[in-house]
Order: C-alpha cells, then structure tokens, then sequence
C-alpha cells in the first residue's frame, strides 16, 4: 500500500493538463480545492495534476460577458470591483459565502464548481446568470451550468478552464439570493437565487435556481416559464411554491428533513424573486 | 520531490514527499507557530500567509509551497522583541489558550497590509478563517483596531486598570462582615459600564496594586511569538507515531482479532489489542481519590460499546504507516442489538450494555442505570399539595462537544532513570498520574507528568482519555511514542455534554413565592460512567438551588447508551439545569401573568441564605450546607437590563421590522448561579522561593489551560509580596516539581490554588520581615512590602535584593521559601444575569441572535480583563450550545457531525453584539474577595435565548438547540 499521491504533475500547457486528466482518468486529480475541503488523504490520487501558473485565475470582463478562470481564488471573486460592477455584486457575495477567509484564499471558483456537495450559493448565481463552463480534454467542450451536476466525471471532461458569464442576459438587472442555515455563516441548509429583468411593468427573462444541503444545484424552468411575461404586481409566490415542489425532490440530511428543505426551497424562491424584482425596479 | 519557496524572507529549499502535507513540513522544519487543529481546513490554525494572504496549509500538499512566498509568525520581530500587531494582541487580552493566536496574528498583518484604517467588519471577516473556541473574538478584533492604530502612528489608549482596597491576609483569616458583604442594592440609577466597586474589609491595609489590575498574561509573550510551548511542539528522535483501530459497530462482541498482517508491515513497531494489555478496571473522568463508580473501563476490551470504542493501536515510524496499519488489522465482530435512547436503554428487554463480571459499581447493569441519585430536603409532595398551583414541564437537552482547538495529544517516553514520562495536554496531571499507574503496571513514582501550555479544554481534558494507550505503546516497544487525535476522532471518541431530559414539578402560590421543586432527570452517559454521577449531581444542585426554596426533591438516573460517551464539559451539568428551570421560570411568571425578572427576584437567593440541596448532593459526599456569604445579584440583573435596553420589550413598534415583514423581535432573560470549587474536595497547593535579586519562583500544581490562571495566580503573589508582576516567575505544571493540584475543573482555581498561593506568599512575607528585622534591628511589627522593598513603621527601608542576598550568603543563612495548601469547605456561588436579544423568522423558523449581555458577580476579579475574556468566550460557546452545535447520529449510531465546519461552532464574522458586565461583590472566603467566572457564562445563554424566541413568538420551546426546522416546527407550520 502506498500513500496517494505518489507523483505531483506539473504541465507546461492547459492542453498538456487537460490531456492528462483524460489520459490518467480516475488516477489523476486535480490540486485545486472547492469550498468543502475533505483530508487531502481522502481526495488525493495516485497522479496530483498541479495547475497554478497555467494563467486560468483571472476575471476578464467584456461588454458582452465576464470569463472567469477556473483556478481563480473565492476571494477574488469576493474583491473584484469589475464583477461587483458587471453583475451588482451578486457573484461577489455569493462567493463570500462559500467558506472563511483563508479557504476562499486557496479554494477555486474550479474546485466550487465541480464539488456539488459544497455551498451552493455561487452555482445558483451563476445558473441564474446563464453560465456556462468551458472545459479542455483532449479537445474543448463547452457545458452549460445546468448540465454540470448532471453526470460525467471531471476528468472524463478535463480542466475546467473557466466560466462565461453572459452580460448580454437581462438577468442582472435584477437579482435576489437568500439562505437559510443554522447560524448566519453556516453552510446554508436552502437557498435560493433569482435574477430578472422587468420591462414596461413585466417581467422579462426570469430565472430561478435553487439548491439545499440534499440536493445539488438546480434551475427552475418551471417557475421561469410560469413568470415571464407576467405582471410585476400580478405575479404571486404560490406559483413559485407549485413550481418548485415539482422541480426538486431533496433529500434527508442531518441538518434538515426533505420536506423542510423543499417547503422552504419555495419560501426562498419567493422572497429571492421579490428582492431581484426590487432591485430591477419593479 | 525538491521544492523552493521563499520563507520569512529567506529562500529555503526543502526535500517533500509528494503526499506530505505543508503542516507536516513546516513542523517538521520547527516552525512550531504552524499549529493543527482539524484536517480540513476548518479551524485555520495551521494558517499561515501566502503570497500574502492568509491560507490553511493543512488541506495543501507541501509541494504546492514550491515558488512561493510564506510567512509564520517566527518571522514577524526578532527574538526579543514584538511587532506592534503581536504587542496589541498582549495588551489587550486577546490571548487565552494562545493555540489560534499565531494565526490569528497573521490574519491581521495580511487585513493590515491591504487596509490601514479597517473597520470593524473587515477585521471579524479577516478573522473569520482562524476558530478560537476561548476569546468569543471580542478582544481579537479589539487588537486588529489597536494594532492598525499602532502601524498608522496613531495614539492608543492605555489599558483601563483599577486597584480595590483590600486585606493582605490569606484567607479565612480576615474578611468582611455581612454587611459590609453586601454591594449593590435595588440598581436603580445604574449605568452600563463595568464597575469595580468592592467594600473593602475592615482590616484593609492597601489599595491593590497588581491584583484587579488587567495585567497581561504572563505567558502572552511566547504565545504570541508561537514558540513551541505545547505538548506536540517537540522533536524527540526516534519518536513513534500512534494510530487507533475503532469500533464500526455500536455494540458488538470481538469474536477474533488478527493483528499478524499488520505487525508484519515494515516499520510498524507494535499492534496491540485486548489480548496484549492487563484488564484493569477503572473510570477514566479525571477526578479525586477515589475515582467515583462506576468503574466500567479497560484499556482495551473484547466488547465494543459504540462507533468509535476503541479495538486496537498501532505504533509505527510514520503516521501513514500507523494507518496503513490499521487497515491491514483483521477483526470479526459479533453484532449485538444497540440501544441509542436512555429512557429506552432503562426498559425491559433493552440490551445490556456492560454485561462484564469485573466492572465496579454500577447501579443496575440489567437497566443500563450506572448510577442513580435520590436526595430530598424538607416535604416536597406535601409543599406541591399546599401550593396554588402546580406546574409540570419536561425540557431536553442534546450531546454537544468541547471542540477544543488542539486535539488530545499525548507523548510518552522513557527519560534516564528509567522512568516513563507522559508529556500530555490534560487539564489534571496529577489525577492522570495516579489513575494510569494501575493501568500500565506501574507505580506512581515511575511515572511523570508533564503539562505544558493548553489549548483548550473546557472539561474534555478533565479526562485519562489516551495517556493509557501512548503509554502502553512505549511499554511495548521501549521508544518515544505520540499519539494525537484527528477532528475526526475528537468527535467519534472523545468526550462531550451529557444530553438530559429534566422534568421539573413546581409548586407556587399565586403572590408568585415558589414553594417547592422536584426535579428528576434522566442522563445519557453513553457507552462509559466516567463523570455521569457528578455531572448530574451538579444538574441537581443547580436544578434546585438557584431560587429560595425550602422543599425539594432531586432524582436522577445515570443511564448508558451506545453512543460515544460524555464528560466533563465547561458547566458541568448546571447548563443543562439552568435551561430547564430558567425556561420554567419564565412559563410560571407567563401563566400566572408575573414580570418575569421580578418573579425571579422574589425568590432569588440573598446574602445569609442557606443553600439546603448542597449538603446533600456535594461530590465530597454530606458537607454542611452552603450559604451566600456574597451577591451583587441585583445590580447584575439592573445593569443587564440597561445594557440591552430591556424597556424594548413594552414597545410593539420595535417588535416588528416593516421592511422585513416576517421577523419578530424578542428579549429574554436568564438569572444564573454556579458554584466555586467543591466544597470539601477541592485542594491546591503552592511553592513559593525567594531569588538572589529579589524575584521569586512560584511552583503551582494548577494547570492554565487558557483561562489567565498563571496570570491570577501570579497576581495574587505579587500583591501579597509587594512586588510587579514581572517578579513573580511562575510554573505550571509537573508532577516531579510542582506540589499537587486537584487540577483545573469546577471554576476552582483562582479560588483554591490562588488561596494556596496567598498563604504561601503570606508565609513568605513573613520570612522576609523577620529577615529585615534582623538587617535592621528592628521589630516587625508596622512593616509592609512595597515597591520591591521592605518599609518599617519608622519609614526604614531595605529592598527586596538586600533581603534575599542577606539570607542566602550572609548570616543566618537560608532559603525564604514556603509551601502551602488550600481546601475550603464552602463554594461561594458567583452569581449572573443574562439577557438575549433576538430576530425570529416567523416563515422559515430562523433564529438570529442579535445581542447578548451578561452581567457578573464573580467577586473581586482578580484581573478585570481576563475576567472579561471568560465571560465573552463563554457566551459564544454558549451561543453554539442554544443554536447550532449537535452530535447528530445515524440510524446505527455513528457519528455524522464528524468536522467542524459540520458541527459548527461560531466565526468572528457571525457572532453577535456581546457585552460582558462586572459587577463584583468581595466574597470573604476567596483571596482578595474572589470567587469563580470561568462556567457562569455557559449557563444562562440557552434559557435567555428560549426566552427571547418566546417573547418574540410566543411560543415556548422546550428542548435544544434551537435550529431552523426545530423553531419551524414549533411554531405551527
């Protein structure tokens, strides 16, 4: 028996990195961490694929979009005054409530994204911002947000290389993220994040994510579709209720029961769509 | 693999293992400062800066340093000096156990470097990667601000410091009568600010000064330096890393156990298990002679009792290689039924937990009761039948953990002599000393131990938790051995807080005097006796003695279940009474339509008031019934009430919040009363020598285990002999060197070994008038010590320096030295008032506790700071213990709060408002009027915040901690 990892991997390229995911397959892992950090002992693999100084840890923002590198730390997300300005601090304070300090200092918007089972707040802000990931393997494979949780091992992909944040997307407009947990720090055990846009007293583009400690992260195309085009004043959280209870069946934690978890999944919804309504100026 | 990074300015290039973690590599390169704590990066102890930024390297490989930038604290100031962030953290108090300060430290120098002028939420954010389970962050972020204030060149202020008029006799000798005992009044007219107003007694001599003065920690220094002060900050060559096998099974029968496989993998020095080791019974609670039954543990058994007993250990070269180990140990288990709940445990048919034919008293194995308690004082049934009205609640309170930021750790070795000694983080060296004896075969003269600095304990080193083990492993293999616990293993096998079911019984009449009280209790000890008794007998005490009330009745029963087992835990069992009575006493005050804190006051205890239930449920057994010799418990309830702002609560406008319609605002109140020591049991001891230069040695048994002991001990030496505390050199402690202490447990320390301390300094001082007299021919009579001189009443003086090279070199010669001990047969009750302030949400059950105040009567504290540093510290802990810390298990009984982050306890950045009030009275039984601070704080939190939500809500929740989903469903959804 020997002690994982036996090698730590240095490549030269992002193409060299992505291709030795590929290769090395469940061998192979990534040194960079999410925001839930289990014993390295635990995570570590046989090939440690070691991606600082690949040039994939900054925010470049565009009139169009904000590309987001995959090894870049929480804490920039947190500091980045053009990300704050881009999308009115919604991915700045989702990302602050990933972890403390010194974790958001070494954790990756990377490591966030492919480890579902961490907080969940900055994957429901950059599904109801319309992300999408951008992976390298043996070629490059764009993955929409939404499918991200939904099968395929990281490596199987490759290098998350970064994230596309649309700007074109009405949806920072207006946006609302709320959270429930045990103590206001705590991994949240619910929550939920909206962003929409209103147009001559409608509501425009909706979109609505929501997620709790037994359940990964998840868009609410239900609600979307129940919302747009309705009313500002018209629209009322019961179709969000109804909407949401057909989106997410969560399960037991020891934090929370399922039913509290999807009773309160809708509350959140409501009250995240009423502030982003709020702030979109409805 | 070879790395380079640059390290405190220097480059540096180092030889890693690629799996080696940067913790490990900077410990092993000595930087001591790098501390552990978890194994996922929860705590940020082992947190240094990278690149500038504050980063926890236990969750890095070392390789990932290679090209980098780090800093530690030892590269902050040279050796003797301090940098201004590592000065403010002395000078204001914000070193207790000292273990996060290193982090702590950097986490400023990195906010520092970014913003020069922080506020005060930068800093908490700043702070919120680095836990502290002692300060509550209060006086951190107090340091952040002083210390920004230094690095800018602006001016700071000097730290506030009072000096109390007060006797120089040891105690008992001299106090003040009742009334003179008595401070503090109807509190009518009272301001919020701390007051330092003692009586002073009628032979008073002095106003103090060093005692009530807010003097740094006398270990602050090389705890802020993060010098290699605790147990595991050693390099002793060829030292052996332990590991442990635990159980996976919540009972079960070992049917075989093969170690061959892995005592054949190389470098593994020994695999023991039950068959290897003497079956010696014993209760492992770190208490006195005799340690009180049930004796119901081995060191090793063949029977598993819950996830996470013990099976085996393993000793290797490595740590890898001691947990490569345990994988290769071969174990069939035979899987017994298992019982999790103790009121089922109790019922026919429930399995047997401990069916052994060699444990020693317990109760009634055949019902999983280790023990059973039955005391009555006066007619209970017959007061509840005269009373108007009667009422009968249940509360329950749930299994939370101490959550120490240094793990267990223990190192055994054998010294020259041939003498095994155990280096080990314990808060009762002694007590470990005797008790591991019988264990390990040998005498107690074959063994020493050694307790260096602490960090933390709160009662989970009141315990021989792995001392056993370690030292069992040294036996076996001749060569040092350490053996540290995981996160992991400090939840699954360590000790915790008794869960209980209280169900109270109260008679009272309809002008609200309370009539009688019976209590009876039901106490989940889990798997192992260990403090079960007495924790409850405490639960009893407090239970039934807080209020005036002349009958009452106290059943409890200890019963074991297959869960990990509960100890000693700050409080020890007067939390868990306290919730329950103090949320009884708020619906009686609802029901009969009383105000709440005047209910309570009317039947508050009072100066001269007996305490019946004490001498009967004493842990030295019958003593005599205690009685309030002091109380400021008024003015603590009237300057509470200020602090917060109690009037609110008449004001519907402020109950509710228009822009957020679903939150309801609530105050609630707690009146707390704790003990002083345990009357009768309880003993300290104190060797005092004076030095060629006038400085003295001070030899004590106690044991800091971040509380500011040292410090108070220290203080209360100086005071006496008239010198700055810089004179007294202080150590703690060693069983080879330092007289005994019981230890440091039940709020007892500055009371019983800072008696201790006063008598022999008082002796001491004797020694050295007799010494002046001698030099200058004349009486003693009149003399006092002042200023590092001896002062005649003739205004002669001769200094201290002159005094001691006189009596070792010159004429007459000797050493001034004295050794003295302290017991007290009475536990002067500190008494407190706790106020919460809260925001419920009325849609999803949140809890947001917005406030929290806490005024104190803890006698004279002895130092004000430190003082403060408990009861803020406290709070937050207690904080936890109402809100969001549980030891939540599956179906089958293991352990799913196995992280801290899980568990949660509180971060800088989410604790409340918190203000900690001294409002001290002179207790004449305490040196210099003192009496305890250290548990008081984990009393009142819970109830004060059950209380808020029921004002909030209206509704009562009887049971903790107050989580979402709990409130949710309590309040009808």
């Amino acid at each position: 028996m020997k002690s994982a990892p036996g090698e730590i991997l240095r490549p030269k390229t992002l193409e060299e990195a992505g291709s030795l995911l590929v290769k090395l397959g469940s061998e192979a892992g990534l040194l960079w961490l999410g925001a839930r950090v289990e014993p390295p002992e635990t995570w570590a693999r046989a090939s440690m694929i070691d991606i600082s100084g690949l040039g994939i840890d900054t925010i470049n923002v565009t009139d169009n979009e904000v590309v987001i590198g995959g090894a870049t730390p929480l804490q920039s997300l947190v500091e980045d005054q053009a990300l704050e300005k881009a999308f009115g601090g919604l991915v700045n304070a989702a990302a602050r409530r990933l972890a403390h300090y010194g974790l958001r200092n070494l954790a990756t918007i990377g490591g966030a994204m492919t480890s579902p089972s961490g907080p969940p707040e900055l994957a429901l802000a950059l599904l109801a911002l319309g992300s999408q990931a951008v992976f390298v393997g043996t070629e490059e494979m764009i993955v929409p947000l939404t499918a991200l949780w939904s099968g395929g091992e990281e490596s199987g992909r490759g290098l998350l290389k970064e994230l596309h944040v649309p700007r074109s997307s009405a949806a920072h407009k207006g946006w609302g993220l709320e959270w429930l947990a045990r103590s206001p720090m705590d991994q949240a055990l619910v929550a939920a994040c909206a962003a929409v846009e209103v147009k001559d007293g409608m509501i425009v583009s909706p979109r609505l994510a929501v997620a709790s400690v037994g359940m990964t992260p998840r868009l609410v195309s239900q609600a979307d579709a129940r919302l747009t085009g309705a009313s500002v004043s018209g629209w009322t959280s019961d179709e969000l209720v109804q909407s949401v209870g057909e989106a997410v069946a969560p399960e037991y934690d020891f934090r929370a029961s399922a039913k509290y978890q999807k009773d309160m999944m809708a509350r959140l919804a409501g009250r995240a769509m009423a502030a982003a309504l709020k702030k979109a100026g409805a | 693999m070879k790395i380079q990074f640059t390290l405190n300015g220097e480059k540096v290039e180092a030889e890693v293992a690629p799996e080696e973690k940067l913790m490990d590599a900077l410990r092993r390169m000595q930087l001591w400062s790098v501390k552990h704590g978890c194994e996922t990066g929860d705590c940020g102890a082992c947190s240094v800066l990278i690149d500038g930024r504050l980063t926890p390297t236990c969750v890095m490989f070392a390789a990932q340093a290679d090209g980098h930038e780090l800093e530690t604290v030892e590269g902050m100031a040279p050796r003797h000096e301090l940098h201004p962030i590592q000065q403010a953290f002395v000078d204001t108090g914000a070193i207790q156990c000292g273990y996060c300060t290193p982090a702590m430290v950097l986490a400023t120098q990195d906010l520092l470097r970014r913003v020069s002028d922080p506020t005060e939420a930068e800093c908490r954010e700043a702070l919120s990667g680095v836990l502290c389970r002692c300060t509550g962050y209060v006086k951190p972020v107090q340091a952040m601000l002083r210390a920004a204030a230094m690095l800018r060149g602006d001016p700071v202020p000097p730290i506030e410091s009072e000096g109390i008029p007060v006797s120089l006799e040891p105690v008992g000798q001299a106090g003040p009568d009742d009334d003179e005992a008595q401070v503090g009044g109807s509190g009518t007219a009272v301001t919020t600010q701390p007051k330092v107003d003692v009586r002073a007694p009628a032979t008073q001599q002095t106003i103090t000064q060093v005692v009530a003065h807010s003097e740094p920690k006398v270990d602050a220094v090389k705890l802020v330096k993060g010098r290699p002060v605790f147990t595991d900050d050693m390099d002793l060559p060829g030292t052996l890393h332990a590991a442990i096998l635990t159980s996976p099974h919540a009972h079960a029968r070992i049917k075989s156990i093969d170690t061959s496989r892995a005592k054949a993998l190389s470098g593994v020095e020994a695999v023991l298990c039950y068959k290897d080791v003497p079956r010696v019974p014993y209760a492992s609670g770190g208490q006195s002679y005799p340690n009180p039954h049930p004796w119901d543990q081995v060191s090793l058994d063949s029977k598993v009792r819950y996830v996470g007993d013990r099976v085996a250990v393993v000793a290797a070269e490595t740590p890898e290689l001691a947990r490569q180990a345990l994988e290769l140990i071969d174990v069939e288990y035979e899987v017994l039924p298992a019982v999790f709940d103790a009121e089922q445990a109790m019922a026919d048919g429930a399995p047997v937990i401990h069916d052994e034919t060699d444990v020693v008293g317990i109760e009634d194995a055949q019902r999983n009761i280790a023990v059973k308690l039955h005391t009555e004082v006066g007619d209970v049934e017959k007061a509840l039948a005269g009373a108007d009205h009667v009422f009968e609640r249940t509360y329950r309170v749930h299994q939370v953990q101490q959550a120490h930021i240094e793990p267990h750790v223990v190192v055994t070795y054998w010294d020259d002599d041939d003498r095994l000694v155990i280096r080990t983080s314990t808060q009762v060296p002694f007590h470990v000393r005797r008790m591991v004896a019988p264990l390990l075969g040998l005498s107690v003269k074959q063994i020493r131990v050694i307790k260096p600095r602490i960090g933390g304990g709160f009662g989970g080193k009141q315990e021989m938790l792995i001392e056993d083990l370690c030292g069992h492993l040294t036996l076996a293999t001749g060569r040092p051995v350490r053996f540290e616990y995981t996160r992991d293993l400090e939840f699954s096998s360590a000790r915790s807080r008794h869960a209980q079911m209280l169900r109270y019984r109260a008679g009272v009449d309809d002008d609200g005097t309370l009539k009688g009280l019976d209590l009876y209790v039901v106490e989940d000890t889990g798997a192992y006796g260990t403090h079960g008794m007495t924790v409850c007998g405490v639960t009893g005490q407090r239970g039934l003695a807080t209020y005036r009330c002349e009958d009452l009745r106290f059943v409890g029963d200890i019963v074991y279940t297959n869960k990990p087992v509960a100890g000693a835990f700050r409080g020890y069992g007067a939390p868990q009474a306290e919730f329950a009575l103090e949320c009884l006493m708020e619906e009686i005050a609802a029901e009969l339509n009383l105000d709440p804190v005047e209910f309570r006051m009317k039947n508050s205890l009072r100066v001269g008031d007996p305490i019946a239930i004490t001498a009967e449920l004493g842990e030295a057994g019958r003593v005599a019934a205690q009685m309030v010799t002091s109380s400021t418990l008024p003015e603590c309830v009237a300057q509470g009430a200020a602090a917060i702002n109690w009037d609110r609560r008449e004001s519907p406008e402020w109950r509710v919040d228009p822009s957020r319609p679903h939150i309801r605002r609530g105050l609630g109140f707690a009146m707390v009363m704790h003990g002083t020591a345990i009357a009768g049991l309880d003993m300290g001891a104190a060797s005092l020598k004076m030095n060629d230069d006038g400085s003295f040695n001070l030899l004590v048994g106690a044991t800091d285990l971040g509380t500011g002991s040292d410090t108070v001990l220290a203080q209360i030496a100086a005071e006496t002999l008239g010198v700055p505390l810089e004179d007294v050199l202080i150590y703690s402690s060693d069983t080879d060197f330092t007289p005994f202490d019981v230890g440091a447990y039940a709020s007892s320390t500055t009371y019983i070994s800072g008696g201790a301390v006063q008598k022999a300094a008082a002796n001491v001082r004797k020694q050295i008038f007799e010494r002046a007299a001698l030099m200058l021919g004349v009486g003693v009579d009149g003399m006092s010590l002042k200023d590092r001189h001896v002062i005649t009443q003739d205004d002669l003086s001769v200094s201290l320096e002159k005094v001691a090279l006189h009596s070792l070199h010159t004429e007459d010669q000797r050493q001034i030295m004295s050794t003295a001990s302290h017991m007290s047969m009475v536990s002067p009750p500190p008494f407190g008032a706790q106020y919460a302030e809260v925001e419920v949400d009325m849609e999803t059950g949140a809890v947001t506790v917005v406030n929290l105040v806490m005024a104190v009567d803890c006698g004279t504290p002895i130092n004000p700071q430190g003082a403060t540093g408990q009861i803020e510290g406290g709070l937050v802990q207690a904080l936890g213990y109402a809100v969001s810390e549980d030891m939540v298990y599956d179906e089958k009984g293991a352990i799913q709060t196995r992280r801290l982050g899980d568990y949660r306890i509180f971060q800088a950045d989410e604790v409340p408002e918190i203000q900690a009030i001294l409002v001290p009275s002179y207790e004449p039984n305490g040196p210099f009027g003192a009496k305890a601070v250290a548990e008081i704080p984990m009393d009142g939190v819970a109830p004060a915040v059950a209380n808020a939500i029921r004002d909030a809500t209206g509704v009562q929740i009887r049971d903790l901690p107050f989580t979402p989903e709990k409130v949710w469903k309590a309040l009808g959804h």
